[in-house]
């Protein structure tokens, strides 16, 4: 690359970064969900040094007791602090909405590109496979697969990975068909650019938008299905805390202990708020008709 | 001379923007009689389709509009809106740019047509159908009963046009506001809806505003032109007056402009351009809009906002320097 | 309009195919003996034989692929765990699960449909601001978690409405007692997409030239607003209703799990917990023909509703 080459690509660059951030900023909404996100990113890598209490540690002389000054929230059924166990399984959660997400990201993109560019058969065996797994719903097949690979939260992860996956297939696909259309591919061609080339300097860079606001999209989605196996049985296995599974014990306490089913589903609700929230203004940022 | 069908006074449009304000017309007045075909000339973006839209408040509502609009006496500003929807459709119609975008993709033909009839003049559902194949076969759409049944992407693009038309003109309006009807279309079929509209006033004897960037088909069919810039008026005239005199430097540059096939004869004349470009409509300069890329201009172009005053019969310019020389 | 049909049909039974390929698969990929897994895990050696017997687990795989869908298209599914037949008791419990999801699917498009479309209309208004705002929360609330607070609310607090259990349809008003909860629990999801769907749709249509074009022609607003607009809008969100539907199908198995009826979506969680590969086998078989047929009929729906393609 030349140096010519380095400013001619550097400043527009860094000129659409900054008009990026100023449209971002003049949302709060898309900014409060940020914080948010960041918020729960926090919790969760800073668990052991927020939570109150060890979350497994078990106080056999509060149980079910009412938040105090000891316990913020309250303790379970089994004297353990609520607060502290909704903080470690921030953990879980963020770690099966985000690594899910890129699980699915890392296989589906390559998969749809190569589709949508090289087309025939290729195209014809993934659109297909696509397809077939599209024909499970996302938790269906996420519960499939999770009987199949035994109940854990790596599986869970897993699970969630490739259920997402179909999706961005065909999103993947989608786009990398419409792009290689573009005038610039050609020119490339003309200028000796390889197939590699194409598809990574020139394709996959005006799909980042798309596929940011769709990881945006998808992040809540496997987080909530994470508190789903995990209440289903099928994730987080017992100590370890999950939000799911919290509210598969606050289930036998509804009557007592509503509190115990409440708080847990708050923080799943806010983290899932905040990434749709942060996902919708991306959306709007990065839509080139979006005039502020 | 009788009252004039439309008679617009200061007529003046806003757009109350986030971005902040944009005066996309400035104090416009014009008049139009009745069976004239007028032509509204001028460059994207000069305000002539805002100008027409306004005067039935068919803009978004972030438009303001100031000034008088008189229809057959009574202020179209100032009606309320279920006055101005009877007038709409019914006394003044509009055929618009793209055809195929202008017709709603899921009703067939037939339904478009027969919703104004039903709506403004009361048809039943057969009574509209058979005025509609009349319709139809005005303008000149052959195997009308089928088409009737079509939906818009079954039609090619100058069919789409002629029912545009024939929709417009279902219930016999006073004056039909064709906005730039051929743009979208190719060379050939562009003269065919010419003629047709030509046929139109001749036979009923509508009133036709015709917004067009393109001087050729305004010397086709128009009895008068208007010519803007910067959503105010430069020149009118009577056509032949205005192709044979031409006054404003603008209008020289417009017609310098069109390309002329090589006629025989040595003269090579190369296309000449307008330098500069349009200016932004945020501000409203007291000063003359084109001065900036003017040849002629002088101080006076650029601290005073020149009037509309008559060079020739019929013929008025608002320039400082008005004059034929194109030389200068 | 016929060929596109004809296409849809076939590619969907291709789907349906490979998708039954992918459960027979994937059951026997469960490491172990299959017999031992169809056979729950039982390790009776008589029992073991009746079923490598049955299921010809000693054959070829294809054939044995075969032999399992000739069986299928015949209605046998195979026995569960207590040696019940699999394929009557998911004929039992579908019609209650289809309830559900009908009387979910119902309050979905009569709240969120409308709700879109005033949105749209009244865009940057208080109204849009209201549906957005509710569209957003009603997305990112975990429906399981909604039902447990109006178990808490309305049974446990109030005493309006049954915690759990399902009555058949043959005492009408006992039956919507139990099933008004979990109906608008899991149509919450699905009602918080139409109504984004349906907003976005609309803001697209109004904003089209087609609509300039029907007030130039001196229509009154309601004609404008809901002839011209809703007719498009609608036929482009039918496409977007079948994929929701997959999502209206998760969503019965826990709220099915927690209201306690005993519907196909909480059969599959039985089945996954244990570890019933023959009921799994079986549910999944159905669940995934279901959803296939559905999104069919969806594309029939649409191929009927957009011009475009029914008269060409």
């Amino acid at each position: 690359m030349t140096a010519v080459d380095t400013i001619a690509v550097a400043s527009p660059r860094s000129r659409r970064r900054r008009l990026l951030r100023k449209r971002f900023l003049r949302r709060p909404m898309a900014v409060a969900g940020l914080i948010v996100v960041l918020g729960f990113v926090v919790m969760a890598a800073a668990a052991p040094w927020l939570a109150p209490y060890a979350p497994s540690a078990t106080d056999f002389n509060a149980l079910l007791a009412h938040p105090s000054s000891n316990h913020l929230l309250g303790t379970d059924s089994l004297g353990r602090d609520v607060l502290s166990r909704i903080i470690w399984g921030a953990r879980a959660s963020m770690q099966a909405g985000f690594f899910s997400t890129m699980l699915a990201l890392i296989v589906a993109v390559p998969i749809g590109m190569i589709a949508g560019y090289y087309r025939g058969w290729v195209d014809t065996v993934v659109a297909r496979i696509t397809d077939v797994l599209l024909a499970f719903p996302f938790l269906i097949l996420a519960v499939g697969f999770s009987a199949i690979l035994g109940p854990s939260l790596l599986n869970a992860t897993l699970a969630l990975g490739i259920g997402a996956a179909p999706p961005l297939i065909r999103i993947a696909r989608g786009e990398t068909l419409a792009l290689r259309e573009e005038d610039y591919v050609p020119a490339a061609i003309a200028n000796g650019a390889g197939d590699a080339t194409i598809i990574f300097r020139h394709i996959l860079p005006n799909m980042t938008s798309t596929l940011i606001v769709q990881a945006t999209v998808t992040i809540p989605l496997a987080i909530v299905g994470e508190a789903v196996l995990s209440f289903l049985g099928l994730g987080v296995q017992p100590p370890t805390p999950s939000w799911g599974t919290m509210l598969q014990d606050a289930q036998s306490y509804l009557a007592q202990a509503p509190r115990l089913a409440i708080f847990p589903g708050i923080a799943l609700v806010l983290a899932a708020l905040a990434f749709n929230v942060l996902g919708d203004g991306l959306r709007d940022i990065l839509d080139p008709r979006t005039t502020r | 001379m009788p009252q004039p069908l439309l008679d617009v006074a200061d007529l003046s449009v806003r757009f109350d923007t986030d971005d902040g304000m944009i005066h996309a017309v400035d104090k416009m007045s014009f008049t139009l009689g009745a069976g004239e075909v007028l032509g509204i000339v001028g460059e994207s973006g000069c305000g002539k389709s805002v100008t027409c839209m306004s005067l039935v408040k068919l803009l978004p509502e972030t438009a303001v509009i100031e000034g008088r609009a008189l229809f057959e006496g009574r202020d179209l500003l100032a009606m309320s809106s279920r006055d101005l929807r009877r007038v709409r459709g019914r006394q003044i119609s509009f055929v618009f740019q793209e055809p195929m975008t202008s017709l709603n993709p899921v009703f067939t033909v037939g339904r478009q047509i027969g919703e104004v009839l039903q709506r403004h003049l009361g048809l039943s559902r057969v009574e509209a159908r058979a005025r509609s194949i009349e319709l139809l076969d005005l303008v000149r759409i052959p195997a009308a009963d089928r088409r009737l049944d079509e939906y818009p992407h079954q039609l090619s693009g100058g069919m789409r046009q002629r029912v545009m038309i024939a929709m417009a003109l279902a219930c016999d309006p006073k004056v039909l506001v064709a906005d730039e009807p051929t743009t979208a279309l190719d060379v050939t079929i562009q003269a065919g809806i010419l003629d047709l509209m030509r046929d139109i006033r001749e036979r009923l004897g509508t009133a036709i505003i015709l917004i067009t960037h393109n001087l050729g088909v305004v010397a086709d069919i128009a009895d008068r032109v208007l010519v803007m810039y910067a959503g105010r008026k430069a020149e009118e005239s009577p056509v032949d007056d205005l192709f044979a005199h031409p006054q404003h430097p603008y209008t020289l540059g417009l017609l310098g402009a069109i390309p002329r096939p090589y006629e025989g004869d040595d003269t090579r004349r190369r296309l000449q351009e307008i330098p500069g470009r349009v200016p932004s409509l945020r501000e409203l300069p007291q000063a003359c809009a084109f001065a900036e890329r003017c040849r002629r201009a002088t101080e006076l172009c650029r601290t005073e906002i020149p009037e509309l005053h008559e060079v020739r019969p019929a013929h008025r310019v608002a320039c400082f320097h008005p004059g034929e020389n194109a030389a200068v | 309009m016929g060929g596109f049909l004809l296409r849809k049909v076939g590619a969907a039974l291709v789907v349906l195919v490979a998708a039954s390929m992918l459960v027979f698969i994937g059951v026997r990929a469960i490491p172990g003996d299959p017999a031992i897994a169809l056979g729950a895990e039982s390790r009776d050696p008589a029992l073991l034989a009746q079923i490598r017997h049955k299921y010809m687990l000693d054959r070829p795989v294809p054939v044995q692929y075969v032999h399992w869908i000739w069986l299928a298209l015949h209605g046998d599914l195979g026995s569960d765990q207590r040696e019940l037949p699999i394929a009557h008791t998911i004929v039992t419990r579908i019609p209650i699960t289809l309830e559900l999801a009908i009387l979910s699917v119902l309050i979905a498009v009569l709240t969120g449909i409308p709700a879109g479309v005033i949105a749209a209309v009244r865009r940057g208004k208080p109204e849009d601001y209201a549906v957005t705002t509710g569209a957003l929360v009603g997305l990112s609330v975990p429906h399981f978690w909604l039902g447990l607070l109006f178990i808490v609310w309305f049974a446990v607090d109030l005493h309006w409405l049954p915690a759990s259990g399902y009555v058949g349809l043959s005492h009408p008003l006992a039956n919507l007692e139990h099933m008004i909860m979990p109906a608008i629990v899991l149509s919450t999801g699905f009602s918080a997409v139409l109504m984004r769907q349906m907003r976005s749709s609309m803001l697209n249509s109004l904003g089209a030239d087609y609509v300039r074009t029907a007030r130039a022609k001196g229509l009154s607003e309601w004609q404008v607003v809901g002839r011209h607009a809703l007719r498009n809008s609608l036929i482009t969100i039918t496409t977007l209703i079948g994929l929701q539907l997959g999502a209206l199908i998760s969503g019965t198995v826990i709220t099915e799990t927690i209201f306690g009826i005993a519907g196909f979506g909480r059969l599959t969680i039985e089945a996954v917990n244990q570890r019933d590969y023959g009921l799994i086998q079986g549910v999944v078989l159905v669940a995934a023909t279901g959803y296939v047929v559905v999104n069919l009929l969806v594309d029939i729906v649409y191929s009927f509703l957009n011009p475009r393609i029914r008269v060409t």
